[in-house]
């Protein structure tokens, strides 16, 4: 019976386990890749989020000097242990505020905790039209969201093939929600006015393009859809250089990158472009002082998923302020009524409680990855 | 779309890729056919081996020869360290207690290397990569022909010390039956730690040869494992010219499957290859025992 | 007492179930319940063939799978009441293990091994790319709270309820199994089987029977699993599934009846004890592991009746 009562006593610790900390403590959680094929998009994550924290902290805090608390939990990407991470966040933990996972899979399992338990929750990255479909009069007035929806910088994409009259194009992209509804958006806008040479959706992690790169070769489109994210495309531009091909990459790889920086150097893919929510070279007062801090502390220029958090935190922070307490319900309506100066724009949530902020066009001219856009929602 | 320059193109690249498929799985069948166990930390010998490889040739500096000499002697001694922690402990002991025991390595070492290299991607570059050559309009890749001449060196070695070395005497002796083994006095102990650095060493030769192609990630063995897994099954277990046959074939097959179809055809070619070799050799292309 | 049916140990895992959601604990730990309650189905599902037959099967999560996206289907195509759902999806699992069976169970217990390994990864391939089942990569997400005979639930105290009573179901299965003549015959086969088919038993479809029951069990885990997270996407097919799983039975024990639930119990609560660390936690996990696979071969059920068996001398 001696494991019995190991056992009973392993279920009362649990059940008695409540970490406690100072109450002082303003707690805003998430869950995020740490481990994964992401994990280093869930490490950008709470950069930025630290950074954003740090940072209000050192000024004061908020309502009278309370530290703010960035906790994080491990939901590799996947939807159930997403749930998991969020139910402990605001079961065990107790926090405030809570920001969404990445993948858009997991985000969409977690809504539904934010609304039971009655906690804001900012997405700040996952794109799936379908978390502002249920939001605000949607269905769940807890969930609010910055990023842009696949099927916005899909159409804006499209429309930048059209616009260079391009006349075939080729589509690659990942096999994952966000690969496909990328994809199925740029699509609507080309259907009847482009030849579609092929469409590949590869693995998430596959790493060798070297079949579908000979295909490519042989079948000559006049552009490449790339949907992406870094590190698949960081192979497929390697690959891409020793196939020596001179096809422009367009749509929505993540140019800005930084695994790709060297390559985007070379001077092998003058004359790609991409749409995307955030470049870290962005020539502006506000973002060159947020990226030569976030380099400092971190030792690389931040990712997108970092710029997001950061904002995200901030967002959250001045909601707080408005509403002059950490009342979920306060903070709720302070979220709804944000007019927030954003890096990129202004921030201000319509009725589906999305933010319509300016999203990037970047084009590589000379090795260099230029913004030669910016496009308001 | 039967253009022949298509076709050379796809065949050559099936037989690069296919090469380097079996020149990862070798290690594997190895262990597998000596000793009847299944390492499930082979992805992460590979992925530490990469790893080893980075940091030789971004932190001290050294050259891709020298960085890669320096790699070999770390994964034998990873491999003796695998060999007392997981496998040789439960010799004796059902086969799901090794596959248990392998995963956890494979997790710990996962985790190290997360721990000390982080999380972002990093990539290495050698000489080789920047060496395209078109020969009667066909890409010739220079570090992928750099691969398909180790998988053939490494079988070629591998065949040597089989047969004619104490240790691969003893290494077939123990392929073949190992109670037997027992009685003329072979020491399995031996055998088993010597297996398992062998096949450390040798995943640790497919992982500096492979590394530079793609980037490297902590996570990168998880794909290795599988694909490793179907080349060993096809092949036959324990037979390392099996395992760079078995890779080839799959190798070919999946270049044209992905060149004329799609990669989602290829991917579950994978799998039903290794289902249909099962059904109908099971012991795969060349049988079970341990031979070249 | 309760020495002498044995089975009726159990019972302690519904009891500590109840007796911890009775003190009215939160959310998180509720979860943690449920998601316990769903392994300790799929741990005996795998128990039943690797404890009992000796078989390492890997592909528990392809009846996992098809099982979930089965009763999603079926709920959300045809809105059908849960309870027969669930006969039918019991139905198609039970008949896609025959279909994964038949050809598996000749093979080598190695080879078998990595078979059954490669279908539960080829049934993801299927899952990515048929996407006018299965919607792919995008998934399904809200999936509707069950509806059986009218009554329908989204509370957490109602799905443990739920839960355990499928817990109890899957206990009273396996012991009417192991009590029966099937069950000698599983026992033969697992001790000598040229022995056993020289007596007359046909332990091939001893095994097949096996498996397709393993299968069913996991399948009825998936159906469950659907409604109670509402979202399913190809990734239940993929390894993460088994790699809890072997844990769950082979620390837990797969020599002893009751090991199984032990481990499904333990183990799905200790990573979630580890999350205090989230940057350490997987090589914690790790060493946990390695330490315990040294120190105990058998699992913790062993240990358990090593200690009984002392106590009754």
């Amino acid at each position: 019976m001696r494991i019995l009562r190991l056992i009973s006593v392993l279920s009362c610790a649990f059940v008695l386990s409540v970490v406690s900390v100072l109450a002082a403590d303003i707690k805003i959680g998430f869950p995020g890749p740490i481990t994964g094929n992401l994990a280093f998009l869930g490490e950008h994550m709470k950069w930025g989020a630290e950074l954003a924290a740090d940072e209000i902290n050192a000024s004061g805090g908020l309502l009278g000097g309370r530290k703010i608390k960035i906790i994080m939990g491990d939901s590799k990407c996947a939807p159930a242990d997403s749930v998991s991470v969020v139910e402990r966040l605001t079961s065990q933990e107790k926090v405030d505020v809570l920001l969404g996972d990445i993948c858009s899979g997991a985000t969409l399992a977690d809504m539904p905790i934010a609304q039971r338990e009655g906690r804001p929750m900012l997405v700040t990255i996952s794109s799936h039209p379908a978390i502002s479909e249920k939001s605000g009069v949607g269905g769940n007035p807890w969930v609010f969201r910055t990023s842009p929806t696949d099927a916005i910088i899909g159409a804006i994409a499209g429309k930048g093939v059209l616009n260079q009259g391009f006349k075939s194009v080729a589509f690659i992209a990942e096999d994952t929600d966000y690969g496909r509804a990328g994809v199925e958006s740029m699509n609507q806008v080309l259907e009847g006015k482009v030849r579609i040479t092929s469409t590949d959706f590869t693995a998430a992690d596959q790493t060798d393009f070297l079949s579908v790169l000979t295909r490519l070769r042989s079948q000559k489109p006049e552009a490449i859809a790339v949907y992406l994210l870094d590190r698949q495309l960081f192979n497929f531009m390697k690959q891409y250089q020793q196939f020596k091909l001179n096809i422009p990459l367009v749509g929505r790889p993540p140019l800005g990158s930084g695994l790709v920086a060297d390559l985007v150097k070379s001077g092998d893919f003058n004359g790609s472009w991409t749409v995307f929510q955030y470049l870290d070279s962005y020539d502006s007062k506000a973002n060159i002082t947020f990226v030569s801090s976030y380099k400092k502390t971190y030792g690389q220029v931040p990712h997108f998923s970092g710029f997001a958090m950061y904002e995200g935190i901030n967002i959250i922070a001045e909601a707080i302020k408005s509403a002059g307490s950490t009342d979920p319900e306060k903070v709720r309506l302070a979220l709804k009524n944000t007019k927030y100066d954003s890096i990129l724009g202004e921030i201000t949530f319509d009725d589906h409680h999305q933010a319509h902020n300016s999203i990037l066009q970047m084009t590589i001219i000379d090795g260099n990855l230029k913004v030669t856009g910016v496009v308001g929602q | 779309m039967f253009d022949p320059l298509f076709v050379a193109q796809l065949l050559l690249n099936g037989l690069v890729v296919g090469a380097a498929y079996g020149l990862a799985a070798i290690g594997l069948t190895l262990i597998f056919g000596v000793l009847e166990k299944v390492n499930f930390a082979h992805g992460e010998l590979y992925m530490l081996a990469s790893y080893c490889l980075y940091a030789a040739v971004s932190f001290l500096g050294l050259s891709y020869p020298l960085a890669v000499l320096l790699v070999l002697p770390i994964m034998s001694l990873v491999g003796y360290g695998l060999s007392r922690a997981a496998i040789l402990p439960n010799m004796e002991r059902p086969f799901e207690v090794t596959v248990l025991s392998t995963l956890a390595v494979a997790m710990i070492l996962q985790s190290i290397v997360r721990l000390s290299a982080g999380s972002t991607p990093v990539n290495v570059d050698t000489v080789f990569e920047t060496m395209t050559f078109e020969i009667a309009g066909i890409l010739f890749f220079g570090q992928r022909v750099l691969i398909l001449i180790v998988a053939v060196l490494a079988i070629a070695g591998f065949a040597v010390i089989l047969r004619y070395s104490r240790i691969g005497l003893e290494m077939r002796a123990a392929a073949q039956n190992r109670l037997a083994c027992q009685m003329v006095g072979i020491d399995l102990k031996r055998v088993a730690n010597w297996s398992v650095v062998c096949g450390a060493v040798l995943t640790g030769i497919a992982g500096v040869t492979m590394a530079p192609l793609f980037d490297l990630s902590p996570d990168m063995g998880v794909e290795i494992v599988f694909k490793s897994f179907a080349v060993v099954i096809i092949g036959g277990m324990g037979s390392a010219f099996g395992a760079v046959i078995a890779g080839v074939i799959l190798g070919v097959v999946e270049a044209f499957t992905t060149g004329y179809g799609s990669v989602a055809m290829s991917e579950a070619l994978f799998f039903i290859m290794m289902i249909l070799v099962l059904l109908v050799r099971p012991h795969g292309l060349f049988g079970r025992t341990v031979r070249i | 007492m309760i020495y002498r049916n044995p089975y009726l140990i159990m019972l302690w895992w519904p009891i500590l179930a109840l007796t911890i959601a009775l003190t009215g604990p939160s959310q998180y730990i509720l979860h943690i319940l449920i998601i316990a309650g769903i392994y300790v189905i799929l741990a005996q599902s795998l128990h039943l063939v690797l404890g009992q037959l000796g078989l390492l099967s890997l592909g528990i999560p392809a009846f996992f799978g098809i099982g979930a996206y089965a009763e999603t289907l079926l709920s959300v195509h045809f809105g059908m009441d849960n309870l027969l759902s669930l006969v039918l999806v019991a139905g198609i699992t039970f008949g896609s293990a025959l279909v994964i069976g038949v050809p598996s169970l000749r093979l080598s217990s190695h080879s078998f091994v990595i078979v059954t390994l490669s279908f539960a990864l080829l049934l993801q391939v299927i899952a990515f790319h048929w996407i006018s089942l299965t919607r792919g990569a995008l998934g399904f997400p809200d999936i509707p709270a069950p509806s059986v005979l009218g009554f329908s639930w989204t509370d957490k105290n109602a799905w443990l309820i739920a839960i355990l009573i499928l817990d109890i179901l899957t206990f009273a299965v396996f012991i009417r199994i192991k009590t029966s003549r099937f069950g000698r015959s599983l026992a033969a086969t697992k001790g000598n089987e040229d022995l056993a088919r020289a007596v007359g038993f046909n332990t091939f479809r001893v095994k097949l029977l096996a498996f397709a029951i393993s299968g069913t069990l996991a399948g009825i885990a998936g159906a469950a699993y659907a409604h109670y997270i509402t979202f399913i996407d190809p990734n239940l097919f993929g390894f993460s599934v088994t790699e809890n799983l072997l844990i769950m039975v082979v620390l837990g024990g797969s020599g002893t009846f009751f090991g199984p639930m032990i481990g499904a119990v333990v183990f799905t609560v200790l990573p979630e004890l580890l999350r205090f660390s989230p940057e350490f936690r997987t090589l914690l996990y790790g060493f946990l592991l390695l330490v315990a696979m040294l120190r105990f071969p058998r699992g913790l059920g062993e240990l358990t009746s090593r200690i009984r068996r002392e106590k009754q001398r």
